[in-house]
């Protein structure tokens, strides 16, 4: 299936790598700000594939995110791996024992899901607090930077760019995915399981490889927040933060993935730009996200689609534009 | 065993079912010869449906044996008889994707004959590119071979009741099967519908193609149908040629109750 607002993220992604290329150093606050909704988008985006397109909930992805962290950071620290391979070994094991995860979730249905997937990320958690390796509550300081064939990504430009070359790529992989026959197949897992499976469809399968999707994207977020901040510790890995990918998914839309991108984008931004109210920031956050709920239902998505009608519409009235119909989009 | 009975499509073997303290099948007992219209009739919770649930894997006999193509499918999930079987089925309470198209919703009987992976649909590689122009190409023909071509865009939620069991069907179809269970096809269609379903289900016998129907509308049953399996209570009380079910004084008990001397078709 096509994702309506694809075109939008596409100029939202044009956007914020536009920015970031361009942003003068006096402007490091937001360029810093927007490096970690990146991070959070690539997360989000396997978040909402998993709950979008197969229903399945996690309520412990940043555990995932915690494996890739942990992992890539310690290899680039101790072993000195160059960071292309602990990022991929990172994210690696994360989708292995996403893998794990997936085949458990197979019998678990809505809250028990919910609550399998809690402890899940409550043991990565526990683990990443108690273990010696991992540095204990104080976690895991002075982690090497990100380096790409050699060049050493040190600049918060170079970092920001980086990260949303990585999102921009992931968000594109997911939409070419979901616009395919296996797409088709996910949104029909989605709808009804049973007639799925009654048309062929190894539903198994399917649940279990976007576990491992979902999985795998947070195992890459988290190795390059690893390199990024230079040093990560249990609490950034904690129920909150898994919540907090909930509340992206949720304004995005179910299921959109460009809703997603900018929700990330919007929701990690907001509370930074409300500092200014101090004690009001919390009460003003929650009220923002009470208000979008309200205004859009279905999620950012629906804005993104808007957009996108609107866009092809205005093609279609040029006079040397495509001889798109403005329902072009619908039909995949 | 003679060379007819080889080639048996399904055989099921004392097969039973009990729900709690319904037994929904009992010992049922019967085989579906290849290239036939086979239909499945009895009163309501006579076990019909339950029975097309076991066949398609859906659900798991109690006792007794399944064979589909001569293999026994006690251990083969759903997909895998769709898949490896050829044998699909439709559903009583029409079960479309209402949200997709008409298109997408026949599309998706083509996933299990297409097999691009993750990486070649993500990265759309040739081979997976081809593959999705082949599935349309199919499911378009086999959308004009039930008549609705002209549909393939309307989202199916929109499609009156009549067509989108069509399209369910054509669905069913775009996974080449061997053999095709329809669960009551003909409910809630009006007669000029009815009679074109009935020209369509010889249509597809002709493909060549095994189908065994549940249904109600006797008319139909009786003027397609190769054979009569007749259920009651779980168990089999009838089965034959039409005409000799149709004279068969426990099948015409079940229906009519005792004393009444009208055959089920009056």
């Amino acid at each position: 299936m096509t994702q309506e607002g694809f075109i939008s993220l596409g100029f939202v992604f044009a956007g914020l790598l536009i920015f970031g290329a361009v942003a003068p150093y006096e402007m490091i606050y937001p360029v810093q700000v927007l490096s970690l909704a990146g991070l959070i988008a690539i997360q989000a985006v396997g978040l909402n594939l998993l709950i979008g397109s197969t229903g399945q909930i996690s309520l412990g992805q940043v555990g995932f995110a915690a494996i890739g962290a942990y992992l890539s950071g310690g290899l680039l620290k101790v072993a000195h791996w160059p960071f292309e391979l602990s990022l991929a070994c990172g994210s690696l094991v994360a989708a292995l024992v996403g893998v794990v995860v997936g085949f458990s979730a197979l019998r678990l249905r809505g809250q028990y899901l919910a609550m399998a997937t809690l402890a899940f990320g409550g043991i990565v958690y526990g683990l990443a607090y108690e273990l010696e390796v991992t540095g204990g509550p104080l976690g895991m300081l002075r982690i090497p930077p990100m380096s790409i064939f050699g060049y050493r990504v040190l600049s918060p430009q170079d970092k920001f760019l980086a990260i949303w070359l990585v999102a921009a790529v992931v968000a594109a992989a997911i939409l070419s995915l979901l616009w395919s026959r296996i797409g088709r197949a996910l949104a029909a897992i989605r709808d009804d399981e049973v007639a799925a499976a009654a048309l062929g469809v190894n539903v198994a399968r399917y649940k279990i490889s976007v576990f491992v999707i979902a999985a795998a994207l947070s195992g890459i977020s988290g190795a390059i927040y690893a390199s990024y901040l230079g040093g990560i510790a249990p609490s950034r890995f904690g129920l909150n933060e898994s919540i907090a990918l909930l509340v992206v998914v949720t304004v995005g839309g179910l299921g959109s993935i460009p809703g997603t991108v900018v929700a990330a984008v919007l929701l990690t931004a907001l509370p930074e730009f409300m500092r200014q109210y101090e004690i009001y920031r919390p009460t003003a956050y929650a009220a923002a996200l009470v208000l979008l709920i309200v205004l859009f239902p279905g999620g950012l998505g629906q804005v993104l689609a808007w957009a996108d009608r609107y866009i092809v519409a205005a093609c279609c009235r040029l006079p040397l534009g495509p001889r798109a119909r403005p329902d072009a989009l619908r039909t995949s | 065993m003679t060379a007819a009975a080889d080639q048996t499509v399904i055989r099921c073997v004392g097969v039973s079912r009990q729900f709690g303290g319904l037994r929904a099948l009992a010992n049922v007992s019967f085989d579906v010869a290849p290239n036939t219209i086979t239909a499945l009739i009895g009163p309501n919770g006579a076990g019909k449906t339950t029975l097309f649930n076991l066949i398609s894997g859906l659900d798991r006999a109690d006792a007794g044996r399944i064979e589909v193509h001569g293999r026994s499918i006690e251990r083969m999930p759903a997909h895998a008889i769709v898949h490896s079987l050829r044998l699909v089925r439709t559903f009583q309470n029409v079960r479309l994707y209402s949200k997709l198209t008409v298109a997408d919703n026949v599309r998706l009987g083509r996933h299990v004959r297409s097999r691009s992976g993750f990486l070649s649909s993500t990265l759309k590689l040739p081979a997976a590119r081809r593959e999705e122009r082949d599935i349309t190409a199919q499911a378009m023909g086999w959308l004009d071979f039930v008549g609705l071509g002209h549909r393939a865009n309307a989202v199916a939620g929109t499609l009156p009741y009549g067509e989108q069991r069509l399209v369910e069907v054509a669905r069913a179809l775009a996974t080449e099967p061997r053999c095709l269970l329809l669960d009551e096809p003909a409910a809630g269609l009006n007669s000029q519908e009815t009679k074109a379903l009935a020209v369509l289900i010889r249509a597809i016998r002709a493909l060549p193609m095994t189908v065994l129907l549940i249904e109600h509308k006797m008319d139909m049953v009786m003027t397609i149908s190769d054979q009569v399996t007749v259920l009651n209570f779980g168990e089999v009380i009838g089965a034959g040629a039409p005409s000799a079910v149709q004279r068969d004084a426990r099948v015409i008990e079940a229906y009519l109750g005792q004393g009444e001397q009208h055959s089920p078709s009056d």
